[in-house]
């Protein structure tokens, strides 16, 4: 099956306030979709849900076919780490571990720790990192820290990642290396999902939607899945 | 997830630090108190086991705690004509009557041994209080140049030892007491006499009570079971100028203080304990809301709430840890020092804890404070592991 991620009539509610209404999508490997719209439109609300991190009022959730529905939060969490990756709006790293630590901090907590150092070290390779490995976010540039996020969220090769305003605050010249590190995931099968008000970034994916009025709009197709 | 958690402690090292040192005061007063107080406990059950005495006799105006009378040989020269000894053992309830002869304390003077030591004289063949303590068979008889020693008193050689130039034949080391008499030269009334009687310092004494041989400084008595004490003592009075001390009282007063001693300074630790361990709550409690888009994050890297708890209980399990071993390190000075007091004063029998027992109570201690901390941390980590996940998205940067 290629479709990874399967949205069906989601519907968020907070209290009276209509946040998301009848948002529908399916996200197949190898494919990355953009979606952008306003600030407060609730983008963030939508990757949450996306993310397994917030449930839906109403609607369906399916990851690799598994309606998500019925899960408590332990397999909720199995399912995060099984499939997931992030990379936040901000590189939200943590303060008292170095860099090489910082990447491997997923693997922890699925108890691939002690076989992911070498792979955690190739990626801050590839970003550019080899001779940053055992500083602390503190010592590090704004960019540095987000290289570091991202080779955090690739580090277990998820099958879907989702990004929330990965460019954001980024110079031209990182937003775009950040930006073909995340669509790069897309050769390798994985499924991403941009959340961005960077409309070069959007123009890179397969498709685009806006989210407006809680609704999600298709407004451009770049080109076929690949 | 260890390393986690002890790289998320040194972060926040002073925090860290302040919790582990108010747990480490805690433990060390917790650890001292039980040692000490097993000590005393042990003193105090020994004496009652062994010191048969159920009035002391000593002089009248004797002005002398009774407490040090009672568990040895106390550093007094003060004396009482031999003679009233027959007199009190022919007072009708009385069972047994034993002398003693106090000399000065050697530590002025003695080069030979050179500590607090004291020489008493005692009557071998009425003696029922020293002959529990010797480990090899009772004596009936201590020639003038034969010595018993006490089990604190230092000796260089197996069979010898000279005191005031002199040396005697060391017959019998008497096992620990915790008392005074761990200190003390057993040796004859007739040569403790003769020590004395050489004693310059003492002419006056002689002058106003007559020589040495005629004198004792105090008669231990042992009544029958069924007399009445109080009449015992009222006979004794009776007899001639004595000042008798119903031992039981003294005993009394003595567990009666020390129990007091006990619980102002066993409070002490223990609120020291809690106040540690409200600010070990308090600090988890305060963190696990400080730390949400933290554990949000993790979250979201696929832990489970169930691990978020183990973070949170796992630090505190960790500061906890520390802690202890620190206080018990710190308490095993406080326990000497406190040792150093009580020896210096004897105002308590005192028997050295095993090291078995003081092992057990550190293990023990170790275990509890652990469990104890990691206990303060569960509700705070309870609450960690409820915490809405998409808070990583919504918070802001985190420490």
């Amino acid at each position: 099956m290629n479709t990874l991620l399967e949205l069906r009539n989601i519907e968020k509610k907070y209290g009276d306030d209509v946040i998301l209404s009848k948002v529908s999508f399916t996200l197949a490997k190898g494919t990355a979709i953009a979606i952008i719209g306003h600030s407060g439109g609730g983008k963030t609300t939508l990757l949450s849900i996306m993310g397994l991190l917030q449930r839906a009022t109403s609607g369906n959730v399916l990851v690799d076919a598994i309606d998500i529905g019925g899960l408590d939060s332990y397999q909720l969490a199995k399912l995060r780490g099984q499939y997931l990756g992030f990379v936040f709006q901000r590189a939200r790293l943590i303060n008292s571990l170095t860099a090489l630590e910082n990447v491997m901090a997923p693997a922890w907590f699925i108890r691939r720790g002690d076989k992911m150092e070498q792979q955690a070290k190739d990626l801050l390779e590839r970003f550019g990192l080899s001779h940053r490995l055992d500083h602390k976010p503190q010592e590090l540039s704004l960019g540095q820290l987000r290289r570091i996020s991202l080779a955090r969220a690739l580090l277990l090769k998820p099958p879907i990642l989702l990004a929330d305003e990965p460019t954001n605050d980024l110079d031209p010249a990182l937003a775009k290396e950040v930006a073909e590190c995340l669509l790069t995931a897309r050769t390798e099968g994985a499924g991403v999902v941009i959340v961005t008000h960077d409309p070069n970034l959007a123009n890179q994916a397969d498709q685009t939607f806006r989210l407006e009025d809680g609704t999600l709009k298709p407004i451009v197709y770049n080109n076929a899945a690949s | 997830m260890l390393l986690l958690i002890w790289k998320s402690l040194l972060h926040r090292r002073l925090q860290s630090l302040t919790i582990v040192g108010s747990i480490a005061v805690g433990v060390a007063i917790v650890f001292s108190i039980l040692a000490v107080y097993n000590g005393v406990s042990s003193g105090m059950e020994l004496s009652k086991q062994r010191m048969g005495a159920d009035i002391v006799i000593v002089p009248f105006g004797e002005t002398l705690e009774p407490s040090l009378l009672l568990f040895g040989g106390a550093a007094a020269n003060s004396y009482m004509p031999k003679e009233l000894v027959d007199g009190v053992r022919a007072v009708k309830g009385v069972h047994a009557v034993t002398p003693q002869f106090f000399t000065h304390s050697l530590s002025a003077d003695c080069h030979d041994i050179g500590t607090k030591n004291r020489m008493i004289g005692y009557d071998p063949a009425s003696d029922w209080i020293l002959a529990p303590w010797l480990k090899k068979a009772h004596k009936t008889e201590i020639k003038d140049d034969e010595v018993i020693l006490g089990a604190k008193v230092p000796v260089w050689t197996q069979n010898k030892i000279s005191i005031l130039g002199k040396w005697y034949n060391i017959i019998a080391i008497a096992e620990e007491t915790g008392t005074t008499l761990d200190y003390s030269l057993l040796v004859s009334m007739n040569e403790a006499r003769r020590v004395v009687s050489s004693d310059g310092t003492l002419k006056k004494v002689w002058d106003r009570m007559g020589p040495p041989s005629g004198l004792i400084s105090t008669i231990l008595v042992k009544v029958d079971d069924d007399a009445n004490i109080d009449k015992v003592v009222s006979d004794i009075q009776e007899v001639g100028l004595m000042k008798p001390i119903v031992a039981a009282e003294v005993k009394k007063r003595i567990a009666d203080q020390f129990t007091v001693f006990a619980i102002l300074i066993g409070g002490i630790g223990s609120l020291t304990v809690l106040t540690s361990l409200l600010h070990l709550f308090s600090r988890f409690y305060t963190l696990t809301w400080e730390r949400q888009a933290e554990w949000g994050l993790y979250l979201a890297f696929g832990a489970t709430g169930r691990d978020i708890g183990l973070v949170i209980v796992g630090e505190a399990a960790v500061v906890s840890l520390t802690g202890s071993i620190i206080g018990l390190l710190l308490g095993s000075g406080l326990y000497k020092g406190s040792l150093t007091l009580l020896e210096a004063y004897q105002s308590f029998p005192f028997v050295h804890p095993s090291w078995g027992f003081l092992a057990s109570i550190a293990i023990g201690i170790i275990i509890v404070f652990t469990g104890l901390g990691a206990l303060a941390a569960w509700l705070p980590a309870y609450q960690g592991s409820r915490i809405d996940p998409s808070t990583v998205m919504t918070r802001g940067e985190f420490d």
